[in-house]
């Protein structure tokens, strides 16, 4: 009997953005998430935030599973993100459009994470920005978000985590853009030549 | 090197005295789509209009050449009365890995063209008409055009419909985008290969039962294929 495949998504990004909303989501189970009190001067933006990582698995079928890992959202907790983000097919970074520290977090995040990312597998794994707040004051537009987190646009999507549907294709594109990358031959856009009117 | 096929306009103008009727959008469509959706494709579209006047367009990998004179050709491709359009795949092509060439002519044409109210309920119904598709996921600012948003919410929906079906981004309720916006988005998915059947021909299907089983290779980007299978249906 053939044993079952398990793969990795890494979610991460800073504070505040959605992550654990995501994960909830997109997965089938979800374990671990724990939510306490905010302590620090982060507690004006939200009461709860999560410790230790949030996980869930999507069961997509007899042969994979997918497990999501969530890293907590504050500086404090960086050293995790290193050891999450081994053998991960890829990572959805959510960033709060409409917060500059965020912002700032977010660019040294990224950095970071593409830094580390490359000297472990000498290959950059794919990467999607999800933009989040976006209906919120003060959310940048997604050319100065580009310009601001050093990445570029096309892997910046608008988001809402809160809806379902935004969160799936969060995900869709950033599996899109890893097929793209492993199978670089694939230049075509179609798939049949046939025409289907 | 020329690759251009000779001797194209003749068989246009022999089919067009045989008939005036107007072609049908459609058509002008499956011509585009056959021209503009496969990095291999060499040749050129060539048409005659209902007043004898005849248009030729080179393809080379996939697209036009990017330049003032073939953006308007194409535009009046989208705008004139056409009797009959073709695309005769070049019998010269050039050897070696074929590049694709960006589709910046066919976008910059969609990003200008205003269609007439008469062609937007036109092609509404033909979409409309089309079988489940699947949307391929592209960024539209790197293929030259400017409405990204209204791609993102043809692809979002598509994403969480296990059928999806056309009609239904056109029923969309509560929807910020025109018709004319959701209509050329449309036209830019379906021509540059981006929207397809979801469920593939069957010929396609008899070969892979006649081929010999194969192990589901672990690889990432096979899982990836089956995780997106899995989250369409979400």
């Amino acid at each position: 009997m053939n044993e079952k495949s398990i793969a990795k998504i890494l979610v991460t990004g800073p504070f505040n953005a959605g992550k654990t909303t995501l994960i909830r989501f997109i997965t089938d189970e979800q374990l671990l998430s724990r939510d306490v009190e905010t302590t620090d001067r982060l507690a004006t933006f939200k009461p709860l935030t999560t410790v230790g990582l949030d996980f869930g698995i999507l069961h997509v079928n007899d042969q994979l599973d997918v497990h999501l890992f969530g890293t907590p959202g504050q500086a404090r907790f960086n050293f995790m993100w290193e050891v999450l983000s081994r053998g991960a097919l890829g990572t959805v970074f959510l960033v709060d459009s409409s917060n500059e520290s965020a912002i700032e977090e977010g660019r040294l995040m990224c950095r970071y994470y593409r830094a580390h990312q490359y000297y472990h597998t000498r290959s950059e794994a794919p990467l999607i920005i999800g933009a989040t707040k976006r209906d919120q004051p003060g959310a940048v537009a997604l050319e100065e978000l580009s310009e601001r987190l050093e990445i570029p646009e096309d892997m910046i999507i608008p988001c809402d985590p809160r809806k379902k549907e935004d969160s799936t294709m969060l995900v869709a594109c950033l599996l899109e853009q890893l097929i793209r990358n492993e199978e670089p031959d694939e230049e075509d856009y179609a798939e049949e030549e046939d025409d289907f009117f | 090197m020329n690759h251009l096929p000779t001797g194209s306009f003749r068989v246009a103008e022999q089919d067009v005295n045989i008939t005036k009727t107007l072609l049908p959008y459609r058509d002008r469509l499956r011509v585009l789509r056959r021209a503009l959706s496969k990095h291999s494709s060499f040749g050129v579209i060539s048409w005659l209009n209902n007043d004898g006047r005849d248009g030729t367009l080179e393809i080379e990998g996939g697209a036009p050449p990017d330049d003032e004179a073939s953006r308007a050709i194409l535009m009046d491709f989208f705008n004139n009365k056409i009797v009959h359009a073709g695309f005769i795949p070049s019998h010269s092509i050039p050897k070696g890995p074929h590049h694709r060439r960006p589709p910046f002519a066919f976008t910059h044409v969609l990003n200008e063209l205003h269609l007439p109210l008469q062609d937007i309920k036109e092609l509404i119904l033909i979409f409309s008409q089309l079988p489940a598709v699947k949307v391929k996921m592209a960024a539209m600012h790197k293929l030259g055009y400017h409405d990204g948003l209204s791609y993102l919410s043809l692809y979002q929906m598509s994403l969480h419909e296990e059928e999806f079906f056309l009609r239904d981004f056109f029923l969309m309720k509560n929807s910020f985008m025109p018709d004319e916006a959701k209509v050329k988005v449309v036209i830019l998915g379906y021509c540059l290969g981006l929207i397809n059947p979801a469920h593939p021909p069957a010929r396609k299907a008899v070969k892979s039962r006649t081929s010999a089983p194969r192990q589901q290779e672990s690889t990432p980007s096979s899982f990836a294929k089956m995780i997106l299978s899995k989250i369409r249906g979400l």
